[in-house]
């Protein structure tokens, strides 16, 4: 498995001792080739496609199972999902609840 | 035809359970009671050409105003269903009380002037997606005007199914509810029992959800009703809400299989779809090539698809540095950490993938650690105990550009140290030398000290996406209206593509408050959260304007018709995109610009004239949302005015999709007439592309958009829009070509 496959995040879980877990993440993937193929070829992975949009994918599938679905010819690269904060300001600069105007 | 508030008072009339007096009281329904022999309702009509404002008086319409084919008046409810069985009447339906009573932010933006029209457009049959914390679903604001709900679908992706529930296919996570379960939830003893959702205690979802979409049909915090209108009060909702946790609001996944679902609800209803999505991810590359960024440009294609997106709120947040390391040497970068950061830290940097640097890490009062190079993945054990992986990638697949993944944890230590630490870049080999580097949010996070911190190139994932509209926001309330919020984050992208897009009302933003009750229904809130739904509602009546709208189309039209001032000063720029939001002008230009979709078969600059020639027309209805086409010949050299062969509607099983008498127009190129007398009064917004003596037509688009405007304005068309439409043309081929 090339390094460059896969995100930070997973190569971090790979050094890590979960690596072996049985625990289910979430990804994102940009996969080549034939749809019905890769999907198929991931789903040999126990990982369930849920979205197919073009060349980007998302699904879950068991840690133990992330090298072997990076290594897959058909997959570009892999991340973990990422979280997204919302954005009223709760997080980030000065923005926020206001009192009613 | 009746519209459904007048169907459901003409029902209501012969109904003895219904107290005409308490509807007239709500104001929703433009009904009198008081005072009036009987009850009475103000009502808007048009017509064909074939009727008289005599025809309607007699028809029992006391008419008020008339504009062109539009009357205004009273009428008895009892004479309604008269009025509507006139030949020639094709739309009657109640007037609408909004407009004295509007907040601050659709004044500024423009968008009472849309709903009151003419033609009203208030987003009736355009779906508003939202993405978010979820939606307080019992709130009025998201009821129809006969109280049943306007949320299409709620996917709630936190929740296991129950019994009796289940999950959206192909997701199968969380748990989808369908408007028929909120209705009947909404008239339940027990309604959360029914409908298990609800959104979070802050009411992120619901609030956002209200400015795009609700109608602030009740009262509340001091103010009548309609005080707090969303920009499209009449578009119905689809609610997906993301899982909500202490440090985030969704993830990237579950965010595009939102994206996918809600535009597949929208197309299995045969609907155009606006989503809103209020949240944003720091990390990434910015240049448009992260994955969920090139998710949703892969389902943003089609046309009446649309996806509006916050800029993000980081302009003052420290979250951004960026600098160029000199060709044999380094360049330190810092940033400070705050007390108490027990949560790892990612530093995220990204550099041209023609140059190779290395990195080094310090902590406050430390040594370097180790050099990492290029290619390498690690973690470093620093001496106090804190650890730090590096993940240097050379030719990432997103772009072919460099990354170095920075993730500061505590390793043994109770927490991340305090104070400033160092990052190192080196120069193995330089070509470009330039970086950026962003931190993730959370709570407790490190902020980017001078002099690199740069607050430009601030907008967040993904919101650097190649298609979605980013909004920043600005001031509409309190001090310094007009202004840009102080934290709105400011483009360009990472790769100087100009963003955001445009900028509109954020701040000190009323909207639905969760968990309301009694007269506490509103609350206000501040951020590009707020912005961004405004475009979004503005979407919604460009897609009520015309459905088929692809998605830079309407980026078009909001950035060509932005307002600028001398607070927004010379657009586009970083700052404010291409200007203020203006929803009227954008509205009016999805209108305008239908005649060039689709409508290309004619000879290149052809001028026409009363007397030109001509053999082939089309007939159809114009600036409608549905549209049919019926080809028909005349004789060459027919002058007008013309004669039309009778208008045979085509047969086919399913409901009439004009709802009405369908009026004739015909089509010569690209412009719209009138065949009675090719006046042009009525389409005023036509008039630009057309002199007094005909129109400019072109055989496809690419010879306009390769025009020189010069031969345009050797036909007649000012300098000023020959431009302009050229410039059109050139957007709207990139859009087909994207």
């Amino acid at each position: 498995m090339a390094s460059r496959k896969v995100g930070p995040e997973i190569a971090m879980l790979l050094d890590s001792d979960t690596g072996e877990s049985h625990e289910r993440v979430d990804l994102v993937l940009q996969v080549a080739g034939d749809a019905a193929a890769v999907r198929g070829r991931l789903e040999g992975l126990d990982a369930t496609v849920r979205t197919v949009a073009g060349d980007i994918v998302t699904a879950s599938c068991p840690v133990q199972n992330l090298a072997a679905v990076a290594g897959l010819d058909e997959v570009v690269y892999v991340e973990l999902s990422r979280p997204l904060h919302s954005e009223d300001g709760s997080t980030d600069g000065d923005a926020g609840p206001a009192a009613p105007a | 035809m009746l519209d459904s508030r007048l169907r459901f008072l003409t029902a209501a009339s012969d109904d003895d359970d219904t107290d005409l007096d308490d509807l007239a009281e709500t104001g929703r329904f433009a009904l009198a009671t008081v005072d009036v022999a009987e009850p009475r309702v103000t009502v808007l009509v048009q017509v064909d050409d074939q009727v008289t404002r005599d025809d309607l008086e007699e028809a029992g319409l006391e008419v008020r105003s008339e504009a062109g084919d539009v009357y205004a008046g009273e009428v008895a409810l009892s004479g309604l269903a008269a009025l509507d069985e006139l030949d020639g009447v094709v739309l009657v339906e109640a007037a609408r009380p909004l407009q004295a009573e509007l907040d601050a932010s659709l004044v500024e933006s423009r968008a009472h002037l849309v709903h009151t029209g003419p033609p009203s457009r208030r987003g009736a049959g355009v779906i508003v997606g939202v993405i978010d914390s979820g939606i307080d679903w019992r709130h009025q604001a998201f009821r129809n005007a006969t109280g049943g709900s306007r949320i299409l679908r709620i996917w709630d992706q936190n929740l296991v199914p129950g019994g009796g529930e289940s999950s959206p296919a192909p997701f199968g996570y969380g748990v989808e509810y369908q408007q028929a379960a909120i209705n009947t939830a909404l008239g339940s003893a027990t309604p959360t029992s029914t409908v298990r959702h609800m959104d979070d205690s802050v009411g992120h979802g619901t609030h956002v959800a209200g400015i795009a979409a609700g109608d602030g049909s009740v009262a509340g915090n001091g103010s009548p009703a309609f005080t707090f209108v969303g920009v499209a009060p009449e578009a119905e909702l689809v609610v997906v809400a993301n899982r909500v946790t202490t440090e985030a609001m969704g993830d990237s996944a579950s965010t595009l299989d939102a994206v996918a679902y809600i535009f597949a609800v929208a197309t299995a209803l045969g609907r155009p779809a606006v989503i809103n999505l209020s949240q944003g991810d720091n990390v990434g590359p910015h240049d448009g090539t992260s994955l969920l960024e090139r998710g949703i440009d892969n389902l943003l294609g089609a046309g009446g698809r649309s996806m509006v997106k916050s800029a993000g709120n980081a302009a003052n947040a420290g979250v951004h540095a960026s600098g160029t390391v000199p060709a044999g040497g380094t360049q330190a970068v810092q940033l400070t950490v705050p007390a108490g950061d027990t949560t790892p830290d990612t530093v995220d940097l990204w550099y041209a993938g023609a140059d190779r640097l290395s990195v080094r890490v310090t902590p406050p009062g430390g040594t370097a650690s180790t050099q990492v190079n290029p290619g390498t993945t690690t973690t470093l054990t620093l001496p106090n105990g804190n650890r730090v992986f590096v993940d240097s990638v050379v030719g990432h697949p997103n772009n072919g550009d460099n990354r170095i993944y920075l993730q500061l944890q505590r390793g043994t230590q109770p927490a991340t140290a305090a104070g400033t630490w160092t990052v190192t870049l080196g120069a193995i080999s330089v070509v470009n030398g330039r970086w950026d580097g962003w931190v993730e949010r959370g709570t407790t996070v490190p902020m980017f000290l001078p002099p690199q911190r740069n607050d430009a190139v601030t907008i967040s994932v993904p919101g650097t996406s190649r298609e979605v509209i980013t909004a920043a926001s600005y001031i509409t309330k309190g001090a310094g209206v007009g202004s840009l919020s102080t934290f709105s984050s400011r483009g360009p992208t990472r790769d100087g593509r100009a963003a955001p897009t445009l900028a509109a009302p954020g701040q000190a933003i009323t909207s639905a408050l969760v968990g309301a009750s009694g007269t506490n229904q509103y609350q206000a809130m501040s951020g590009t959260s707020m912005a961004a739904p405004h475009i979004t509602g503005a979407v919604a009546l460009m897609l009520q304007a015309r459905p088929t709208m692809r998605q830079p189309e309407i980026i078009d039209c909001l950035t060509r018709r932005a307002r600028t001032d001398v607070q927004t000063g010379a657009v586009p720029n970083s700052d404010w995109g291409a200007g203020k939001l203006d929803v009227e002008a954008s509205v009016g230009c999805a209108a305008v610009v239908s005649p060039f979709t689709g409508f290309t078969s004619f000879t290149l600059f052809t001028r026409f004239s009363r007397f030109t020639p001509f053999t082939s027309f089309t007939r159809f209805t114009p600036f409608t949302t549905l549209t049919r086409f019926t080809p028909f010949s005349l004789p060459p050299f027919s002058r007008p005015p013309f004669s039309l062969p009778p208008f045979t509607r085509p047969p086919g099983p399913g409901p009439d999709p004009f709802g009405g008498p369908v009026r004739p127009f015909l089509r010569f190129g690209n412009v719209l007439f009138d065949p009675a007398s090719l006046a042009l009064g009525a389409f005023p917004e036509l008039e630009q592309y057309v002199g007094p003596l005909g129109a400019i037509g072109v055989e496809r688009l690419d010879q306009l958009a390769t025009a020189e405007p010069a031969d345009l304005e050797a036909l007649g068309l000012p300098a000023d829009e020959a431009g302009d439409l050229v410039a059109y043309a050139q957007a709207r081929l990139r859009g087909l070509a994207e």
